[in-house]
């Protein structure tokens, strides 16, 4: 089985302006935990991007859950895509549906237009159960017919993670889950992904400014610099020089 | 920083320069002001009427037939008459609004992401480029012939009928609609929508499930606000033989029934008045 | 432990935020739709008779220029009607709809001015832009009030009355003038130029123009000196959009008798010319797109700016 795996080989983005990936190859293996770190602007979104096939790099080969991204149709692509749930930095959410909808509208991938139309509007009993006992999983079930712009930023993050969590996918990718929640939340939260990732054995894939909770959470760490790997290691082998390095503005 | 927008020069310079063209245009229009003052027949008719403003007739002032509702009675169902004709236009206007904005998005057929994958038809988008230029053709006649002007082609086409009068109203409504459908969609906030497109959700249910809920309070705003200009329009319709207020209006004005003549008026000026009222407050209820 | 959360379920069901007015709106919108179609006598017995459906392929044939009734179709016999119409009546009626709506656009930007201020709650106040005046005087609150209220009463009767029923009005007023369309324009436009600028000034920040106010301007002074360059892009970018809807109604009110396209449209049906009137219909909407993608072309900048 490959579900929950993810390889990138050789992959070069250079059409994304700034944050361009070049050469980067990197593997996940199924109920992985990695911290994706580095400056902003070093790749660490576009690299994410590419893992759900977001953006197609122009040369290198992605692979997710065994399958060739670059060589899947149209609907193929969007069956692979509905496995992998993605936690947006600016959380994504439609603001003025309830958190119900928000959350439900995760798997839309996995369903007909119509049946879409139905979670949308007539949701069914037991779906709509799940998505509590998911809302109750992420601490904010209370929450379950609210407005969703009327919820503070750290519940609309959860409200995110569990938009990710009802596609019931194999792999979770997180982009700056945390630049917009304060510092506390920001440990309870990348605490809370991990625990869920490890209980439902999904790979986890986050990419982190903070070191200290990259390095306090996460068994390995990938480090990118100017679109490069600079060091991909389990936490307990990088050195300081490796960090300074990471750190350091030329 | 330099401020090359709106600086103070160049202000001064758009304010003298539209105030010239509008008095160019009195000077091209051969209007004297002098012309402002009404003539003497003018003063006698303007003396009469305003004389009514604040005696608005409660009755009819002129023998009518037996069994004629009285005339507040009469005022209220011309008003009821003119939502009526607003609220069926309307009605079409929604549903030719709708679908003919849902082709005039760009939304619906441009990728989520930037560097998604293309469909690779080029015959396919071309045809779709096609469709969308006539679509929006259409779209721009439907909304630049008036809506009296559409009044006026069906009756010289189809006679004196009601339902041409619906449909003046709907077509030009409903190419607005369209146009502010389309771009109201095309402007949504679009990180719903990639986030949608990214956990595996077509374009069909990205359009309908984050792009049409984000642009929902706008539009259900803007179409309330139509139906406040469909009221003034259905109103004057009247004008042309229609049962709406305008009708009662122009007959009072005719048979010099100046009283008759304000009562329409302030049934008129109350219609609007609830009807800007009402929009206002589902406007700041929506968008609060 | 299931069936304990489906009533916890079932609880926020029942208790979940509603927003009544939009509801109960919306739910009102609807009914009207519905009722129209059941109460509104749309369909009379005589929507298809034959003598109507001879009078619609009548009008159809006649929609071909005259010219060309019975004989091939041929461009340069369509182009020689088409310019014969165009320069005994369209260039002049068009050049005349046009300064119709300049002039009433202008007129309406400079009465809707006018009336901005006292209809503004930061200014037409006791206490303008929140600056404490000393003792407050209860007549002078009055008195503000009494303006504030006026004014706003004023802006709704000039935007309530249709530009069509105001034109008619003043046409018995003033005679068979221009004026009573440039009026008439003007007077609707500046009750909706007016009410949106004062919503303007209202958001505006008011430190600054507090600050001008405590240094001893008027509010004249603030309102020329501040409000108006502050807010001119907004104000700039509604009287572009206005004058969109008045080149439009321009055009119409013609109809009533003043030598606007309308007029020409109106008279061409009167003596049965569907053709011309078909043209001069289009030749409208030449007129109305060509306005547009100008004043489109002002709103783009003008976005960009503010």
């Amino acid at each position: 089985m490959s579900d929950g795996h993810v390889e990138i080989r050789n992959v070069t983005v250079a059409h994304a302006s700034t944050h361009a990936l070049d050469d980067v190859s990197l593997s996940l293996q199924p109920g992985e935990a990695v911290a994706l770190v580095g400056l902003s602007g070093a790749g660490k979104s576009t690299l994410l991007s590419v893992c759900s096939g977001m953006i197609r790099p122009d040369s290198g080969s992605v692979e997710a859950n065994g399958h060739e991204l670059a060589k899947l149709t149209a609907a193929q692509l969007r069956r692979v895509r509905s496995r992998i749930g993605f936690i947006h930095q600016d959380f994504s959410l439609v603001p003025n549906l309830r958190v119900l909808q928000n959350v439900v509208s995760g798997r839309l991938g996995k369903r007909s237009f119509v049946g879409g139309v139905r979670d949308f509007l007539f949701p069914a009993d037991d779906v709509v159960q799940k998505v509590y006992e998911i809302l109750d999983s992420v601490g904010i079930a209370e929450k379950l017919y609210e407005r969703t712009d009327r919820l503070s930023g750290g519940q609309r993050q959860r409200v995110a993670i569990a938009r990710a969590l009802f596609q019931s996918p194999d792999i979770i990718l997180a982009d700056e889950p945390i630049s917009s929640v304060d510092p506390a939340r920001a440990q309870r939260t990348i605490a809370l992904l991990r625990q869920i990732c490890t209980d439902r054995g999904l790979t986890l894939c986050v990419s982190l400014h903070n070191l200290e909770l990259a390095r306090a959470y996460f068994p390995r760490l990938i480090a990118l610099k100017s679109g490069r790997v600079l060091f991909d290691k389990s936490v307990g082998c990088i050195t300081q020089a490796e960090f300074d390095e990471l750190y350091h503005i030329a | 920083m330099r401020d090359d927008g709106l600086n103070i020069g160049r202000r001064r310079w758009i304010l003298v320069g539209l105030l010239a063209a509008g008095f160019a245009s009195i000077y091209a229009l051969d209007l004297q002001w002098s012309q402002l003052l009404p003539n003497a027949g003018g003063i006698h008719t303007a003396g009469q009427f305003f004389a009514r403003a604040l005696s608005p007739a409660l009755s009819y002032e002129s023998a009518v037939p037996l069994h004629t509702p009285p005339l507040l009675i009469k005022a209220l169902a011309a008003a009821w008459q003119t939502i009526l004709f607003a609220a069926a236009a309307l009605s079409l206007a929604l549903v030719g609004g709708a679908v003919l904005g849902f082709f005039a998005s760009t939304a619906l057929w441009l990728p989520a992401g930037a560097h998604e994958p293309s469909s690779g038809r080029p015959l396919g988008a071309a045809l779709l480029g096609v469709m969308h230029a006539l679509i929006r053709l259409l779209i721009t006649l439907m909304r630049s012939v008036h809506e009296l002007l559409w009044a006026v082609l069906f009756l010289a086409a189809f006679g004196l009928s009601q339902m041409s009068a619906v449909i003046a109203l709907a077509l030009p409504c409903a190419g607005i609609l369209a146009k502010i459908f389309a771009e109201l969609v095309d402007e949504a906030p679009s990180e719903a929508a990639y986030a949608l497109r990214a956990a595996g959700a077509s374009r069909l249910q990205v359009f309908c499930f984050a792009l049409i809920p984000c642009a929902m309070p706008d539009i259900l705003a803007y179409v309330l606000y139509r139906f406040e200009c469909l009221l003034r329009t259905s109103a004057v319709l009247g004008f042309f033989g229609f049962p709406t207020l305008g009708f009662y209006i122009a007959a009072a004005f005719e048979n010099l029934h100046y009283g008759e003549l304000w009562s329409y008026l302030y049934t008129l000026l109350i219609l609007i008045v609830i009807a800007d009222w009402w929009s206002g407050l589902f406007r700041r209820e929506l968008l609060r | 432990m299931n069936e304990l959360r489906s009533i916890a379920v079932l609880d926020l069901y029942r208790t979940r935020p509603k927003n009544w007015p939009v509801r109960i709106s919306v739910g009102i919108m609807f009914a009207l739709m519905g009722i129209a179609w059941l109460a509104g006598d749309f369909f009379p017995a005589d929507t298809f008779t034959q003598s109507r459906q001879a009078n619609v392929e009548r009008f159809l044939r006649e929609l071909l220029p005259f010219p060309l009734h019975n004989v091939d179709f041929d461009w340069a016999v369509a182009a020689r009607w088409g310019w014969e119409i165009l320069d005994n009546k369209g260039f002049e009626a068009l050049y005349t709809t046009f300064l119709i709506s300049v002039a009433a656009i202008v007129l309406a930007s400079v009465m809707g001015a006018l009336l901005t201020i006292p209809a503004a709650r930061n200014i037409a106040t006791d206490q303008p832009f929140g600056l404490n005046h000393g003792s407050p005087s209860v007549v002078s609150r009055l008195l503000w009030q009494i303006m504030l209220v006026v004014t706003r009463g004023v802006l709704i009767l000039l935007r309530a009355i249709p530009e069509y029923v105001w034109a008619f009005l003043l046409l018995a007023l003033l005679g068979p003038t221009v004026w009573s369309i440039v009026l008439a324009l003007a007077l609707h436009n500046a009750g909706i130029l007016g009410k949106l600028s004062a919503e303007v000034t209202e958001d505006l920040p008011a430190a600054p123009l507090r600050a001008l106010h405590a240094l001893g301007a008027s509010r004249a002074h603030v309102s020329v000196m501040a409000v108006l360059p502050v807010g001119l892009p907004r104000f700039l970018l509604f009287f572009f959009y206005r004058w969109e809807t008045c080149v439009r109604e321009a055009t119409v009110l013609g109809m009533l008798g003043i030598a606007s396209l309308g007029f020409w449209i109106q008279e061409a049906r009167a003596r049965n010319f569907y053709d011309e009137m078909i043209f001069l219909v289009l030749l409208g909407v030449v007129l109305i797109i060509v306005g547009d993608v100008f004043s489109s072309f002002a709103r783009r900048w003008l976005r960009r700016l503010s």
